[in-house]
């Protein structure tokens, strides 16, 4: 780090040598991207290869930027600023270099890599195939990167130098990002955005040159794949994190980020099936060009999103609206030129087929692409929906998790419903006869997946409003059902698939199965796909019997009991600093039984808490939940949870809080226990994502060894390495390792109770089971059951039952209450009853006060309590922004209203569209098959035997 | 017989790749001595900077150099904007074929009746056959083009196998059953594969497009010289080693079929790019 002698400015060769590859990077990208225009658009060739070498070129000085960016970071190079703010001498190595995509800077730096890098081998293995339209693909990605250096150059650049003297140590990654999924979780997301780059300029190539035939998609289908598998990736490894890391014992909170992820894997999801429909029936080629469009333009709003601040997120960088501005004008340019050039080609694309009958595979394949699309609006709105509400009514309105759970889960059921029904479809129309022989035995599985839950357990009855509050539905047992139709449906098919396979070449069953996996390896790989979304539909499910509950324990041994377990505390270590880690660790053991009337007292004193070996009757595991303190972020006290795994349920328990008297004796310690039902199925849905993925990437050469009469090598390299790439993403992502780390969506008070060390915490005070609160009820409760049933004995077991059975519905109608009100200590997206704050507790111990003083022992009573409390609420921020983002669900009443309204009118327009679409082109399709049927008979003419036989030579080659 | 400017290209890239090698090497070298010995992640990252550093200096080279050579040779002429009509249509001839074995798989499986089946079977079967007769050329109710010769041979190899009994040789001994003619233009067709551009790979595709021209007393079809001038296969040679025979017009088609990981055939394919071939031909004319 060598000085300026005069000015003392700090220098740093790193810098210089950065900001030139990046100025180089410039330079290089602006001369591929106008070479390969000008060659393709004049047919100068050499133009076109100049182009493709200067694309590695940039490659080339991306990497150089990034081996120096990361050499200034492992160097400790503090005179750049960005290597300053993101690393500090103490962090481990691994850190340090994933430090490089922690700050916004290096995200974008980052996102121009991977781009260089996947567009590089996406033009290595198509160069030479596309002439004609190559220059155009190379002109879209440089035109892409150009953006993106631009923003590097000039606003973000992350070699910047201090313009004073630098500081000795570097401020230290955020420990948010200093744990194991926080160094995969976005360079997967990161991944599956840029690799949707690939096929949006492969596809504006084929617009631009005018070859509008099928060759850009056979191109782009590896990449295709390689988006659709990172986001789902991303997606599940962000899902992952936030449960092992955030504390809130769930894995999906609709987060703003987390849905800008979402929204390009919806259109992504619709364009692996519509594509299907294009290559196999030749439609659907102006919807397919559009889908890739959109699918990039989500992935640019998705990176924008997260970068300028433009919503409210724990994951965002921080507000800059400059960016913002520069995001929304790239974004114009994508748009009115994307579709600009669509529709000048508009007449060239019409479809070669049409529509038949609504009973067939084609129509089921519009269906779900409408859906999924309508799933993106809808997500897209509800994201954008605060920032939109804030910019025309000056109301921030906040949609909660409850908002979009009531549309997002009717419409995944119907998605879940078409992953079964698609594939018993015939393509072009389906018979009613035909109908009955292929839904027969999925519907009877249907009913019985609804029936025996219904009856044997009871709890799946329960109903869910979906839509609007008034509309309900058993939504679990709509679930189970259409879990039991889909596997049913896949089962049927591979089951039938292997039998006509064995007929066709006369092996056995087994080999037979092989051969159609392998022969019709999209297909049934898609299938495989289906059957992993009703694994993780079965571990949705589970979200319907989650339960969560808060405890105090004073002292070792003392227990807790809930839903059959046994909680028994065993220790809490005091802090104790850990050099090593720069951190200060408090830690507990719990020891955790199950079908246990009593537990056993702690053996001969205290347990360390690093004992962790079962060695009790009962005892099934114990569980070490701990709070951290990290030196450099001393304010930021943060919990670290424990996790009992099975298939059954999760066993999930958070230290809340502690406090210790003057001799550091235990004097209180607070958890939180969530059990989370089947939550283990969505993870094990991944594992079977993830094969159904492999599957249909199986490269052809593989193929070929088995039977050798093909040779391909189109995308070999890149399929190969994309399968080796999701099995070690199912190694890492079923590892169970969970570093303790902070939370960030964990809003620990620091003036709560005192101070900022560990304390008691709030997450446990005025719950809705709260003694004093329900005490004159329960004293009401007796007295009338005293009247109504005096037959039964007082203290006794039924006169329990029967006082808990009016006292439940109270407890159930506070939380209720608790859970439809929007915490405001800053978090936005909890309501008081998850929140672990103080002003939280604050909050519920006024809406105990409140309920209290209305008869909640009755039904009108319990509503009025709760409607009072709830406008009460509101009114305390009338005439502020935050009105309306008081209640996690908006009311449907003023400018609220505009929330419910408009997906009412997406929802109402899109099936009108539907039906009226469908219905043309069925009719049109029916009228082009009538016209095919006359002329079809001239194909047994005498005279078109030689082509019939032709036409059977080819059919007898074709697999 | 390997042609002398491919081998000579071949050579130039080993000369080049020493070269770079070599360049690599004492790059990492200097930085091993400037620190030492000692092999820490600095030096690693170093290493791999000066490793793009070649990477960039080298593409921008070849970037450079191609630009440089723009407008001085003969290749502008040859660069073809589609394959078109003919692409298009074995496109959708493929298609077709598919969604037939995908009706006849539907009907065993129950999901098609019998009658529907044959019904859009026939209606498919029709479009394909216009689709045919378009890319054979209709002469009189008779195909006439390269790939119907072929079928035809094979129908004839086919026939003489049975006879023979000998199905599960089919190649050898098709080499020692099909006519005279045929085997010597295999001969010479094999011979000459290597330097053949959209046949070096597959010496069969070769022997049996030779078989059919010989068996039609025609002159193998030109496959478009202007693609396959030798400063254009040295400029492939860098560009994608693999991929000369995609030079071939309607070798693209060929290719796409390649990636194609349900419909491809490998036999249909190599006919239709004979046919792909002969039509390009019948369109320049």
């Amino acid at each position: 780090m060598p000085d300026s002698s005069v000015l003392s400015i700090p220098i740093s060769p790193i810098s210089l040598l950065g900001k030139g590859a990046l100025w180089a990077a410039f330079l290089v990208a602006a001369y591929a991207g106008a070479a390969g225009v000008i060659g393709n658009a004049q047919r100068r060739r050499r133009l076109v290869t100049s182009s493709v070498y200067a694309l590695y070129g940039f490659f080339g000085l991306m990497m150089l930027a990034s081996a120096l960016l990361i050499y200034a970071f492992v160097t400790h190079d503090f005179t750049i600023k960005y290597v300053a703010h993101y690393s500090d001498t103490t962090m481990p190595l691994a850190y340090k270099i994933t430090a490089y995509w922690g700050g916004l800077d290096g995200s974008l730096m980052f996102w121009s890599s991977v781009l260089a890098v996947f567009s590089t081998i996406a033009i290595r293995a198509n160069a030479t195939r596309h002439r004609d339209m190559i220059g155009f693909v190379v002109a879209v990605i440089m035109g892409v990167q150009l953006f993106f250096i631009a923003l590097l150059i000039y606003t973000k650049n992350p070699f910047d130098t201090f313009l004073t003297s630098a500081p000795l140590d570097g401020k230290g990654l955020n420990p948010l990002l200093q744990n194991y999924w926080m160094v995969i979780h976005p360079p997967s997301l990161y991944i599956g955005y840029v690799a949707a780059t690939i096929p949006f300029a492969f596809g504006i190539g084929a617009l631009a040159s005018g070859r509008l035939d099928d060759q850009w998609i056979s191109s782009v289908r590896t990449w295709t794949f390689v988006c659709w598998f990172f986001l789902s990736f991303g997606l599940i490894l962000g899902g992952r994190w936030a449960y092992e890391e955030l504390g809130w014992g769930g894995y999906w909170a609709w987060d703003p980020v987390e849905n800008a992820g979402f929204l390009p894997w919806f259109t992504m999801t619709a364009f692996l099936h519509a594509v299907i429909i294009q290559e196999q029936r030749g439609m659907m080629k102006i919807w397919n060009l559009v889908l890739v469009i959109v699918t990039f333009v989500l992935t640019i709003i998705g990176t924008g999103l997260t970068r300028t601040g433009a919503v409210q997120s724990v994951h965002a960088f921080g507000e800059d609206n400059a960016l913002a501005l520069l995001f929304v004008l790239f974004l114009c340019v994508i748009l009115i030129g994307s579709f600009g050039l669509l529709l000048v080609r508009l007449p060239r694309l019409r479809s070669s087929a049409s529509f038949e009958s609504f009973l067939s595979r084609e129509f089921a394949f519009l269906l779900n692409n409408w859906i999924l699309l309508g799933c993106a609006l809808f997500v897209f709105f509800a994201t954008m929906w605060p920032t939109l509400s804030e910019a025309f009514t000056h109301n921030r309105i906040t949609l909660g998790p409850p908002f979009f759970n009531k549309w997002m889960i009717p419409l995944g059921l119907i998605l879940l419903f078409l992953a079964g029904a698609a594939p018993l479809l015939a393509y072009r129309r389906t018979t009613r006869d035909r109908l009955k022989g292929q839904f027969a035995f999925p519907l009877t599985v249907l009913v019985l997946s609804i029936a025996l839950p219904a009856i044997f357990m009871p709890r799946t009855r329960a109903m869910t409003s979906i839509f609007h509050d008034d509309l309900l539905l058993p939504v679990s047992l709509v679930n189970f059902g259409l879990i039991g139709f889909t596997f049913a449906s896949v089962l049927q098919e591979f089951w039938r698939g292997m039998r006509v396979r064995a007929r066709q070449t006369g092996g056995p069953k087994v080999t037979s199965l092989i051969g159609l996996i392998v022969s019709k390896r999209r297909k049934y790989g898609g299938y495989v796909v289906h059957v992993a979304i009703a694994v993780m539909f079965f571990g949705f499910a589970g979200k319907a019997f989650e339960g969560m509950e808060d405890f105090t324990l004073t002292k070792p041994g003392d227990t807790f009991r809930y839903r059959g377990y046994t909680f028994r505390l065993n220790q809490v270590a005091a802090p104790s600093p850990k050099s090593d880690e720069n951190r200060e660790v408090a830690e507990a053991s719990i020891s955790l039984f199950e079908g246990v009337d009593k537990v056993p007292p702690v053996k001969s004193g205290p347990r360390a808490p690093s004992v962790s070996a079962v060695d009790e009757d009962g005892e099934i595991d114990v569980m070490e939940p701990a709070r951290f303190r990290y030196a450099k972020e001393p304010d930021q006290p943060t919990t670290e949870v424990d996790i009992s795994s099975s298939l059954s349920n999760d066993v999930y328990v958070v230290m809340t809080g502690f406090t210790q008297n003057d001799d550091h004796t235990l004097k209180e310690a607070n958890f939180r226990v969530y059990i989370n039902p089947l939550i283990n199925w969505v993870w094990l849905g991944f594992a079977f994502l993830a094969l159904g993925t492999a599957i249909c990437l199986i490269p052809q050469a593989w193929v070929d060894r088995l039977s050798p009469q093909r040779k391909t090598r189109i995308g070999r390299l890149g399929e190969a390495a994309l399968l080796i790439l999701i099995f070690a993403g199912i190694t890492f992502g079923m590892a169970r390792v969970a570093i303790a780390q902070p939370a960030p969506a964990e809003h620990e008070d620091a003036t709560f109770e005192g101070g900022l060390t560990h304390n008691s915490g709030g997450a446990h005070l005025f719950r809705e089971n709260n003694a004093d609160y329900l005490r004159p009820f329960r004293a009401r409760a007796a007295q009338m059951v005293a009247r109504e049933a005096p037959q039964v004995k007082q203290g006794t077991p039924e006169w329990t039952r029967l006082v808990e059975a009016k006292i439940t519905p109270i407890v159930a109608v506070t939380k209720k209450t608790m859970a439809s009100m929007t915490c405001m200590c800053g978090c936005t997206r909890e309501e008081i009853f998850d929140c672990k704050c103080g002003i939280a507790a604050q909050e519920r111990e006024q809406v105990l006060k409140q309920m209290g003083r209305f008869d909640l022992l009755s039904a009108d009573g319990r509503q009025k309590a709760m409607d009072a409390v709830l406008t009460a609420y509101q009114k305390r921020f009338e005439g502020t922004s935050a009105r309306q983002a008081a209640l996690i669900v908006p009311k449907d009443e003023g400018s609220g209203r505009l929330a419910w309204l408009v997906p009412y009118a997406l929802v109402g327009g899109g099936l009108a569209l539907a039906y009226a679409a469908g219905r043309r082109w069925v009719k049109r399709g029916r009228k082009d098959m009538a016209e095919e049927g006359a002329r079809a008979s001239s194909a047994d003419a005498p005279e078109n035997e030689d082509y019939a036989d032709l036409l059977d030579d080819e059919l007898r080659d074709t697999d | 017989m390997a042609s002398g400017a491919g081998l000579k290209a071949r050579l130039g890239g080993r000369k080049d790749l020493v070269a770079g090698a070599g360049l690599v090497i004492a790059g990492w070298l200097v930085i091993l001595v400037i620190n030492r010995w000692h092999v820490g992640p600095p030096v690693v990252f170093l290493c791999m900077a000066w490793l793009a550093v070649l990477l960039c200096g080298r593409s921008l080279w070849g970037s450079a150099q191609a630009a440089a050579g723009e407008g001085t040779g003969p290749d502008e002429a040859g660069f073809e904007l589609s394959d078109g009509r003919v692409a298009e249509l074995e496109k959708e001839k493929r298609a077709l074929l598919k969604a037939i074995k995908e009706v006849e798989f539907d009907r065993e499986m129950g999901k098609m009746s019998e009658e529907d089946a044959a019904e859009i079977s026939r209606v498919y079967r029709a479009r394909a056959i216009d689709i045919i007769k378009e890319l054979e050329g209709d002469e009189g109710g008779k195909p006439t083009g390269q790939g119907a010769i072929d079928r035809e041979i094979e129908r004839e190899v086919r026939a003489r196998l049975a006879l023979a009994g000998v199905a599960e040789r089919k190649v050898k001994a098709a080499r020692s059953v099909a006519p005279a003619g045929a085997s010597a233009a295999v001969a010479s067709v094999e011979t000459t594969a290597d330097s053949a551009p959209g046949s070096a790979k597959d010496p069969r595709a070769g022997s049996k497009k030779a078989a059919a021209r010989a068996a039609a007393g025609s002159k193998p079809p030109d496959d478009k010289p202007a693609e396959d001038k030798p400063g254009e296969a040295a400029a492939d040679d860098d560009h994608d080693d693999d991929d000369d025979d995609d030079d071939e017009p309607g070798a693209d088609a060929a290719a796409s079929s390649e990636g194609d990981a349900e419909s491809e055939d490998g036999a249909g394919s190599k006919s239709a790019t004979g046919r792909t071939a002969a039509m390009q031909e019948r369109e320049d004319a």
